[in-house]
C-alpha cells in the first residue's frame, strides 16, 4: 500500500517538478514571476487534446503540446516581459502576465467551452506487477517522460553552451553580456525550455486525470510557484526534488486521511517547511545542483 | 586601433563623462588614471555598450561601436574586465574560462586557450573544479584576466585590476602585460595604482571630473609634479 502510493506521488510530483521548473527557470534569468505559466500549462495540455483526438500517437502529442506552449511562452516574454524589463517596477510583469493569463483562459473557453471535457487514453493501457506495487504502463509513461525531460534539462544547463550561457545570465545579465553571450536570446530560450516543460506536465497531467478544463492551470500553477518556493528560489534541483515531494504528500494525504483536503495538506506542508527554513529546502543560491 | 571621440556620458542628470578623446594604438598599454568618481569605469563601460553615450564615437578599428548591443562588440575582441572581476561566482573556475572563449567561435580550440591561461596562471588548474565566488581575491583577479584572454582579445580594457590586492599579487598580474602587447593585444588600463600604471603604460591619460586634464607618456608623467602631488604622493600604494 505505501509503496504503491509513494510510486503514484513520484508520478504526480514528476508533473509539478515540470511546472515549477519553469517557474524557476525563468525566475533565475529575470529575477521576474511569470504569472501566465500556469495558462501555458493549461495551453500545452488543450493542443495535445486536439492532437490526440486527431488520433496522433502519444509521443506525437506530447512534442506538439512542447513546441506549441514553447512558442507561446517565446510570444509571452515578446508581449508580457520585454517591454517593462528593466523598466518599471517589479510588479509590471505581475500584472501584464496576470492579464495574458485571464486572455490565454477565456480564448480556450471560447474554442472549448468552460466545462471539463475527457482526456482520451494514449494507448490501452497493461498492468505491470512489480513485488508490491502495481504499475500500469501508462502511469511508467508519465513517470519516465518527466524523469527523463529533468535529466535532459540537467545535462543542457550543466554541460551545453547555450546551457552554461543561460545559467551565466542567471547570475549576471552584465557579466553574460561581457563574455559575449546575447543575454536577449539566452532569455528567449529559457522561455521556450521553460515553457516546452510545462506544455508537457500538462498533457502528462491530463492523461494522469484523464481530462482537463481551460481552469487546469490555475491550481497547478499555483503549485507549481510554491514548490519553486519549496525548492528554494532559482534552484532548478530544488524544483525538481519540491515537485517530488508535494507529489507524494498529495497522494498520501489522500490515501490516508481525506481525499477533499488533498491541496490544502500539500500546502499546509510547504508552509510548515518555509516556516522552518524560508529560503527553501535547497536554499536560494545554485542554479543546479 | 581605438579611437575614443568626443564622449559624453551620463546617468540622468549626472554627467560622468564629458567630452573625453583618446586613443589606443595597436599592441600599447594606455593608461587612464583618475581619482574616485572621474569616470573612468563609465568610459569602458560606454566602449564595450554597457552604457550607451548621449553623444561622441567609439570607432575601433575604423568601426563606430555606439550602439551596437554588447556581445556585438565583445565578437569584435574589445574585452572588458569591469571594476570588481565580475566572477560569475557559482560557476566553477573551469566553466568561468570556457564561458571566456564564448566569444571566439572561430579562433584556436579551447583546449589550448585553457592550457595557455593555466600555464600563466598555475593556481586556476588547481582550482579548475572550485566555485569561482570561493576564490581569494588575487585568485579571481586572475581568474577575470585569464577569462578575457580565452576571448583573444585584440583589445583588453581592465578595470582596477589592483584594487584590494596585495604588493606581490599585483606584481603577478602586472607581469602579465608585456605578454599580451607581444602577442598584439593592446590594453587600456585603468588604475587608481598610478605608479604602478604609469610605469608600464606607453601613453596615459588623467581624468577629473569627466574630462581629460592630463596626457603624454607614461614616464613624462611620472615625472611632472602635479601628478606626483595628486596620484603618487600620499595615500596611494606604490
Ligand atoms: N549607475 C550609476 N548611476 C548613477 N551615477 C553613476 C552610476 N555609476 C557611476 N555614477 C556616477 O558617475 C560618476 C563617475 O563614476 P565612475 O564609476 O565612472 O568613476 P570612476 O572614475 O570609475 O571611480 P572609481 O575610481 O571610484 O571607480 C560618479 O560621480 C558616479 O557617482
Ligand atoms: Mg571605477
Amino acid at each position: 500500500m505505501f509503496a504503491q502510493q509513494l510510486v503514484n506521488g513520484l508520478m504526480l510530483g514528476g508533473a509539478y517538478a515540470l511546472v515549477a521548473i519553469g517557474y524557476t527557470l525563468i525566475f533565475g534569468v529575470l529575477n521576474l514571476l511569470h504569472l501566465a505559466h500556469g495558462e501555458v500549462f493549461m495551453v500545452g495540455a488543450y493542443v495535445g487534446l486536439v492532437l490526440a483526438l486527431a488520433g496522433f500517437p502519444p509521443w506525437v502529442t506530447l512534442a506538439g503540446a512542447m513546441l506549441a506552449a514553447a512558442a507561446l511562452g517565446v510570444l509571452i516574454e515578446r508581449v508580457a516581459f520585454r517591454p517593462v524589463r528593466n523598466r518599471g517596477s517589479h510588479v509590471t510583469p505581475l500584472i501584464t502576465t496576470i492579464a495574458v493569463g485571464l486572455v490565454l483562459q477565456h480564448v480556450v473557453v471560447k474554442i472549448f467551452g468552460a466545462e471539463p471535457v475527457a482526456f482520451p487514453a494514449p494507448f490501452a493501457s497493461a498492468s505491470l506487477e512489480l513485488g508490491p506495487v502495481t504499475l500500469s504502463t501508462l502511469q511508467l509513461l508519465i513517470l519516465g517522460t518527466s524523469v527523463v525531460l529533468m535529466g535532459l534539462l540537467e545535462v543542457f544547463l550543466r554541460s551545453t553552451p547555450t546551457g552554461m550561457a543561460i545559467r551565466a545570465t542567471a547570475e549576471n545579465q552584465t557579466v553574460a553580456g561581457l563574455m559575449g553571450i546575447n543575454v536577449s536570446f539566452a532569455i528567449v530560450i529559457t522561455f521556450a525550455i521553460a515553457s516546452a516543460l510545462a506544455g508537457a506536465a500538462g498533457v502528462l497531467l491530463a492523461w494522469n486525470f484523464t481530462g482537463l478544463s481551460p481552469f487546469f492551470g490555475v491550481k497547478v500553477g499555483l503549485k507549481g510557484l510554491a514548490i519553486m518556493l519549496l525548492g528554494g528560489l532559482g534552484n532548478v534541483t530544488g524544483a525538481m526534488l519540491g515537485g517530488l515531494i508535494i507529489g507524494v504528500v498529495e497522494v498520501m494525504s489522500v490515501a490516508y486521511l481525506a481525499s477533499s483536503y488533498r491541496d490544502a495538506f500539500a500546502f499546509a506542508v510547504m508552509i510548515l517547511i518555509l516556516l522552518v527554513r524560508p529560503t527553501g529546502l535547497f536554499g536560494a543560491r545554485l542554479q543546479t545542483g | 586601433m581605438l579611437e575614443v571621440e568626443d564622449l559624453h556620458v551620463s546617468y540622468g542628470r549626472i554627467r560622468a563623462v564629458q567630452g573625453v578623446s583618446l586613443s589606443v594604438p595597436e599592441a600599447a598599454v594606455v593608461a587612464l588614471i583618475g581619482a574616485n568618481g572621474a569616470g573612468k569605469s563609465t568610459l569602458l563601460r560606454a566602449i564595450s555598450g554597457i552604457v550607451r553615450p548621449r553623444r561622441g564615437a567609439v570607432r575601433f578599428r575604423g568601426e563606430n561601436l555606439v550602439g551596437l548591443p554588447v556581445h556585438q562588440i565583445v565578437r569584435r575582441r574589445v574585452i572588458h574586465v569591469p571594476e570588481g572581476r565580475g566572477m560569475l561566482a557559482r560557476m566553477t573556475v573551469l566553466e568561468n574560462l570556457r564561458i571566456g572563449g564564448f566569444a571566439r567561435r572561430d579562433g584556436p580550440s579551447t583546449a589550448a586557450g585553457l592550457e595557455r591561461v593555466f600555464a600563466l596562471f598555475p593556481v586556476l588548474e588547481h582550482r579548475a573544479g572550485q566555485l569561482a565566488g570561493t576564490l581569494s581575491g588575487g585568485e579571481q583577479q586572475m581568474l577575470a584576466i585569464g577569462r578575457a584572454m580565452m576571448a583573444g582579445p585584440r583589445l583588453l580594457m581592465l578595470d582596477e585590476p589592483s584594487l584590494g590586492l596585495a604588493p606581490l599579487v599585483v606584481r603577478e598580474i602586472f607581469r602579465i602585460i608585456p605578454r599580451l602587447t607581444a602577442e598584439g593585444t593592446a590594453v587600456l588600463l585603468v588604475e587608481q595604482n598610478a605608479r604602478m600604471a604609469l610605469q608600464c603604460a606607453a601613453h596615459a591619460y588623467v581624468l577629473q571630473t569627466g574630462q581629460v586634464v592630463l596626457s603624454g607618456r607614461g614616464a613624462d608623467l611620472l615625472a611632472t609634479p602635479e601628478i606626483q602631488r595628486a596620484y603618487l604622493g600620499t595615500g596611494e600604494a606604490s
